[in-house]
């Protein structure tokens, strides 16, 4: 059965005594997608995965996962997805084989032993080692060896880089393509948006337990803050660059140094900047703080 | 999937059954070795007795008929095993569940298609199995210990009998302990307060012993509704057999109840916690 929506999430609350961790999370996920979720920390990012898994429950709104609700049915929604938690534990007396046996026992041994050797090579994990003397990269692997290993519907990876080196971090991201090509949905949450632009269809921007957006990821550096210093062959008027969108920061006494400000598309900026003699051009990739600053700024201006 | 959670669990408790199942294979041998001395100076012992203050029973549990084997085995064995295996008990019951819990590992393994009830049954039937591996262990070494002695001539289907209430009793602190655990914040205060109740109840019972007017108190304790001992030479009493094993199902449920419905916590958060005097900074919410 095809279902509109791999994700349906509809004012989804959840509250912590006191604490509003969702105060009321809408998000779409279409099937086949990737889809990045993007927050800085306690904004909600685990609870709205959690809620997907029925690990906690909300207290209002709606959630779909595959078309079943998580908290009805949850072991028909486990069934079909592989997860990857974002603080990942495992049993230190085992091996990673061992404790990817135990979990696929659990799965009901869809995993065949040959995919689980082909993923473990792939990320270059040593399956017979104990899990006490792996490094926090290797253990991550073995999360992500789980994850994939009973060839899921949906993938849902929280912070699925995290600890790797970025050698490995781009063979991840390979995988993850690789996946989805098969039809597989997958559903992750990042802090880095050089991964975020590389992978997803589409970015959720959660803020406060709410999701201020769904964009595409370019649009995340198009309309965030640039800072360019650009360093010309002679003195240059600095007001005259000040058109739309861009704002000068700083000018040197000399005034062959400039510090810009530039939002949005940098189309304008680069055809304002050809009638000047250019010696040099830096342009400072914005952060993740400073791209949710923007998306978190206030009508009044504060952030 | 229910096998592999009960699997793991006995697999994870295996130090602990080999560790207590031995002492207690080894502490009937060593006693038992010694009865055929002790018989042949049996009254003499029983006058002894009958001098120290009864006090002594708060500790020792009754002394009468040390000579005889089921006053020797009830002093040196069933008299002591709720209290001893008791601690077991709760500490093994207050972790079954929470433990993985506490550990961050319960959110990795429910993302599996496996359901909170399943998860419960095998981890709570793998602490149930492994108390009775113990005592079964405990049961082959009193029945070989057998044959050590000219006098102890028990047969297994006394010992078994005996063995059975206590297994019920230690059955019950385990519940209370599971059940404490999806109450309380974590399983460091449910073996707390369970080997508190568990003491309690020890030393109300024999407490009882000495001072007639905590009969009330002792009623409240579930040793004191059936000495193992008693079996070795009666028929087992199901009317107070049945309630122990109605109230361990009672907690379980609880238990069961309870697990069904809370959010299972990743590590460090927790329900609520106790606010104890001196303490230094805000507690920690969890992460979200």
């Amino acid at each position: 059965m095809t279902v509109q929506y791999a994700i349906h999430a509809q004012n989804l609350v959840k509250n912590y005594g006191s604490v509003q961790a969702l105060r009321g999370v809408n998000l779409d996920v279409r099937p086949g997608e990737i889809f990045g979720f993007l927050g800085p920390n306690g904004a909600g990012k685990t609870t709205t995965i959690r809620c997907m898994l029925d690990l906690i429950r909300p207290q209002g709104g709606t959630l779909t996962v595959l078309g079943i609700n998580p908290q009805e049915d949850p072991v028909a929604v486990r069934e079909r997805t592989g997860y990857l938690p974002g603080e990942l534990n495992l049993y230190n007396n085992y091996t990673a084989r061992g404790m990817i046996n135990l979990l696929n026992h659990l799965g009901g041994n869809h995993a065949d032993n040959a995919y689980i050797n082909e993923l473990a090579k792939r990320l270059q994990l040593t399956l017979d080692i104990p899990i006490k003397n792996l490094s926090k990269g290797n253990k991550q692997k073995v999360g992500l060896v789980q994850a994939f290993m009973h060839r899921p519907e949906l993938l849902i990876l929280d912070e699925p880089t995290q600890g790797l080196d970025p050698l490995m971090q781009k063979e991840v991201l390979r995988l993850i393509r690789e996946v989805r090509e098969r039809g597989t949905t997958i559903f992750f949450s990042s802090h880095i948006i050089s991964e975020v632009e590389f992978l997803a269809d589409r970015v959720g921007i959660i803020r406060q337990g709410e999701v201020v957006e769904i964009i595409a990821p370019e649009e995340l550096r198009e309309r965030a803050l640039r800072t360019v210093q650009v360093r010309f062959k002679s003195p240059v008027d600095a007001q005259t660059l000040q058109v739309d969108g861009i704002s000068v920061l700083e000018t040197n006494a000399a005034g062959d140094r400039v510090s810009l400000r530039v939002t949005g598309e940098m189309d304008t900026f680069i055809k304002t900047l050809a009638h000047f003699p250019v010696r040099d051009l830096e342009i400072e990739r914005p952060s993740l703080e400073e791209i949710f600053l923007q998306f978190y700024r206030e009508p009044g201006g504060e952030a | 999937m229910m096998l592999a959670i009960l699997f793991h669990t006995l697999r994870r408790l295996r130090g602990a059954i080999l560790g207590w199942g031995l002492s207690l294979t080894l502490m009937p041998i060593l006693s038992i070795s010694l009865f055929d001395t002790l018989a042949s100076q049996g009254e003499n012992l029983d006058k002894l007795m009958a001098t120290y203050p009864p006090e002594m029973t708060i500790v020792f549990g009754k002394i009468s008929g040390i000579g005889t084997p089921v006053g020797f085995l009830g002093l040196e064995f069933f008299g002591l095993m709720p209290f001893l295996l008791g601690i077991f008990a709760v500490i093994a019951g207050a972790g079954a569940v929470i433990a993985d819990e506490e550990a961050g590992i319960l959110d990795l393994l429910l993302a599996n298609p496996l359901s909170r009830t399943t998860l419960f049954v095998g981890r709570t039937l793998g602490v149930f199995l492994a108390l009775a591996a113990i005592l079964g262990m405990s049961l082959l070494g009193m029945t070989l210990a057998q044959t050590l002695s000219q006098e102890m001539n028990l047969t297994f289907g006394q010992l078994l009998r005996a063995f059975f209430p206590l297994y019920v009793q230690v059955s019950l602190f385990t519940a209370l302990a599971l059940a404490l655990s999806m109450l309380l914040p974590g399983r460091s205060l449910a073996a707390m307060t369970g080997g508190l109740i568990l003491a309690a109840s020890y030393f109300a019972n024999s407490m009882a012993d000495v001072n007639a007017s905590l009969e009330s108190v002792a009623k409240l304790s579930p040793i004191y509704y059936y000495p193992s001992s008693q079996a070795l030479v009666e028929k087992l009493d199901w009317t107070p057999l049945s309630i122990l094993i109605a109230l361990t199902i009672a907690l379980v449920g609880l238990a069961w109840w309870r697990f069904q419905r809370r959010d299972l916590r990743v590590s460090g958060e927790s329900l609520w916690r106790l606010r104890l005097p001196f303490r230094g900074a805000k507690a920690n919410e969890g992460g979200l």
